[in-house]
């Protein structure tokens, strides 16, 4: 056994104990709803199709979407936006199975049934449901394994799942974490879909022995996934614990454990939260589901605040500072000392051999140059203010994964990339990075926000202050090579940042 | 002409007459829709007495057959079990009170033989011994061996034993009536034969009054104590199967009673032909 497998396996018990707490809650309380709607269906035939109608018409949206739905709808954040969309997922194959399992009971026996004086509810309960048994399970076996797959992108909520590995693992290219999360959920879905078939087939054949071996099975399977958790909460591990946001790419990951070590040193509870999207971070920071975590000022400004102007670094910094304050409640503790900004990139040499230096060098080239960009960018107001300042017009447009950009640039797959200023690999593929001479991008230095309610907390501040204005460009560039280029841990590089910023180790 | 005689053994009218009356139809109507399932009928089934509902399908024999343990309420009309207007009682209770066959047999696919069986005792509350020993006994009165079929499940069975399983459940709650929608009609012949000459015999030792559904002329004829003949809602003529062969009373019941006996002809025939 490995290194790198052995860190990634300590995760197991927490990842797969929130994985099963989120699909088995979620699977309780779908068949909660759908199994009463079912038969309440079958009773009133004018229900059916507007029930199955809005069932199939929740199934057809896309289960990230749905999951940032009800993070916006609902301003939540974590378990419960998550387990409401597996809910809404799961309602579909139990209800249709419900309905369809009990239409199929032979008319004969339900006629039967009601000959020899059955009530309506005796037939419901001593004859069509017992029948309709099989394929009702069918259902909830269905939805057992839709939801097992799709817990798996309820990282970027809040909700820790086996998705973390997945998501953590494709931004640091670490294949060992994304292949034990994939593998870790495929056979969750698996020893499930098998438990659940026995349960099936026990109906079917009407053996109890069968059913007693199926349930006792799923009980061993998931009250042993949910050790963790359940000694969690009767340990009262979840009192006073103080949580780290990051977003979803290699520098948060490092930040957030930096932060995290600092708290802890002060005697906190700490739990890093990462993966999650850019909107949700903000709103669990608002909303106090989270403590702290580290942004932007130039994406505050752009996204936030709606800015286009750029009065420069110290007016931005401070206009947001008392825009967060005053809206939100939202203290910035601080600019780190860095900054991340967005600027266009090209690979080395061929901006020596065209003579590019600026954007302004790049725009009279750009009709014959392919553009790539990681997956926000186009809709984000710093692409318009810089295609409006520059009268930008590319060949072609590209969207790449953030941590697929780089590579894809210096395979000469594209031309010109928007990298992140302190990425380790724009040294390391040799890019050269453009200037911007008409200022249409903001300033991007990397600020530690704190929650209204820690705010409060002057120990929690004067643990953090530390860190406040003692990274530098290089610093933090040299700590996102060691994941990114030297293939390290993110561990590793949070201890570089560490000593770099000369955390006093008691 | 064993045939003939055999109809000889029904009883007299007069007799079956004499008895109460167990279930009275009065101007009963019933439609769906537009569509008129039964008309302004009326008729008598006295106690004891096994009355066949003849005609072809969609004449209105199984609607009559459903409105008695109101599967099916009448529009207009009244209809009396024992005296008593059935809409004046409650359906349940009064399907519990009478037996219910139908062709699909409709045996619980879930339950066992014995758990079929005690399915209207289990509903009335019996105690477990008491349902035991009803099963027992009424698997023997069926010819099914209680030691032999009580644990088995109904798909381990052959349609006549199911039949009969059919028929035992709705005698658990010893019902004085017994309600049959082509009870018959899926076995095959010889089976069928053969549970036709039981039933018959079964009901009249039981003294059991039955309307039977049923578009089998022979049926009809071989088993029922009077036949009411039915078409497009009406009720064309009630009498016994005697009456009906030798006094029809048009001429579409008389080819309709002729049948039975027109091929039982042309099967002698061909049994009197020559070898060719």
């Amino acid at each position: 056994m490995n290194d790198a497998f052995r860190e990634q396996l300590q995760y197991l018990p927490d990842y797969l104990g929130a994985h099963l707490l989120l699909t088995v809650s979620a699977l309780a309380i779908g068949i909660a709803i759908s199994l009463p709607l079912g038969l309440a269906a079958t009773r009133m035939p004018r229900l059916r199709a507007p029930l199955l109608t809005g069932a199939s018409i929740i199934q057809t949206i896309p289960g990230l979407a749905l999951l940032a739905y009800m993070v916006v709808l609902f301003s939540l954040f974590g378990f419960a936006p998550a387990l409401i969309a597996l809910v809404l997922y799961s309602i579909l194959p139990i209800l249709r199975n419900t309905v369809t399992g009990i239409q199929q009971v032979d008319a004969s026996v339900v006629e039967a049934a009601r000959g020899i004086g059955m009530t309506e509810n005796q037939i419901l309960l001593r004859v069509q449901l017992p029948l309709a048994m099989p394929v009702i399970i069918a259902g909830i076996r269905t939805a057992t394994v839709w939801t097992v797959g799709l817990a798996t992108i309820a990282t970027p909520v809040g909700a820790t799942s086996l998705g973390n590995y997945i998501f953590s693992g494709l931004q640091t290219q670490n294949n060992v974490a994304v292949t034990l999360g994939c593998f870790s959920a495929a056979a969750l879905a698996l020893i499930l879909d098998g438990l659940i078939g026995l349960m099936e087939m026990a109906a079917r054949r009407r053996n109890p022995k069968l059913g007693v071996l199926a349930v006792a099975g799923l009980l061993v399977v998931v009250g042993s996934g949910l050790a963790p958790q359940l000694s969690d909460w009767f340990g009262g591990g979840q009192r006073d614990r103080i949580i780290v946001g990051a977003k979803g790419f290699t520098e948060q990951y490092i930040l957030a454990e930096v932060v995290a070590d600092h708290l802890r040193d002060a005697g906190y509870d700490v739990e890093v939260r990462q993966n999650l999207g850019s909107t949700v971070v903000f709103q669990a920071l608002a909303g106090n589901a989270i403590s702290c975590y580290i942004d932007y000022t130039g994406t505050i400004w752009a996204n936030h605040m709606q800015r286009e102007d750029n009065p420069g670094a110290e007016a931005v910094l401070a206009q947001m500072s008392a825009e967060l304050d005053s809206e939100y409640g939202i203290k910035t503790l601080g600019a780190l000392g860095f900054e991340n900004a967005y600027a266009l990139a090209m690979r080395g040499g061929d901006a020596r051999e065209r003579g590019i230096t600026t954007i302004d060098d790049l725009a009279v080239r750009a009709p014959n140059l392919v553009m790539g960009s990681d997956y926000e960018f186009y809709s984000r107001p710093e692409w318009y203010a810089l295609r409006d300042a520059y009268s930008l017009e590319f060949k072609d447009k590209k969207s790449f994964d953030p941590s697929l950009m780089y590579s894809a640039v210096a395979d000469s797959e594209v031309d010109v990339i928007s990298a992140f200023s302190t990425d380790g690999r724009i040294a390391a593929y040799d890019l050269a990075v453009l200037g911007d001479p008409r200022n249409a991008l903001p300033p991007y230095d990397a600020v530690l926000f704190i929650s209204p309610k820690a705010a409060e907390d002057a120990t929690l501040l004067d643990a953090l202050r530390p860190i406040i204005g003692e990274i530098s460009d290089d610093e933090m560039r040299e700590a996102n090579k060691i994941v990114d280029v030297d293939r390290g841990t993110v561990r590793e590089a949070a201890d570089y940042l560490n000593e770099a910023i000369g955390r006093s180790l008691n | 002409m064993a045939f003939w005689v055999f109809l000889k053994l029904g009883g007299s009218l007069a007799e079956i007459r004499n008895r109460d009356v167990m279930i009275e139809f009065e101007n009963v109507t019933r439609s769906f829709g537009s569509t008129r399932a039964v008309h302004d009928l009326s008729m008598r089934v006295a106690q004891g007495e096994l009355v066949a509902l003849l005609g072809e399908s969609g004449c209105g024999k199984t609607t009559c057959l459903r409105m008695i343990n109101r599967l099916i309420d009448a529009d207009d009309g009244c209809i009396r079990v024992n005296g008593e207007a059935v809409t004046d009682r409650d359906p349940v209770a009064l399907r519990r009170g009478i037996g219910y066959v139908i062709q699909g047999v409709g045996l619980f696919p879930h339950y066992t033989v014995a758990r079929n069986i005690a399915a209207v005792p289990t509903l009335l509350g019996w105690t477990a011994a008491e349902v035991d020993v009803r099963v027992t006994e009424l698997l023997e009165l069926v010819n099914l061996p209680a030691n032999q079929f009580a644990h088995r499940m109904p798909n381990e069975l052959s349609g006549g034993q199911q039949q009969r399983v059919g028929v035992a459940r709705a005698l658990a709650a010893r019902p004085s009536i017994m309600l049959m929608d082509e009870p018959f009609g899926a076995l095959d012949p010889m089976t069928r034969a053969e549970l036709q000459d039981e039933f018959r015999a079964l009901q009249q030792r039981l003294e059991l009054t039955v309307v039977m559904v049923t578009h089998d002329v022979s049926e009809a004829l071989l088993m029922a104590d009077r036949i009411a003949v039915m078409h497009a809602g009406q009720l064309l003529q009630l009498d016994t199967p005697h009456s009906l062969l030798t006094k029809p009373a048009n001429e579409k019941i008389a080819s309709l009673m002729a049948m039975p006996k027109t091929r039982a002809d042309r099967v002698e025939a061909l049994i009197n032909a020559d070898e060719p």
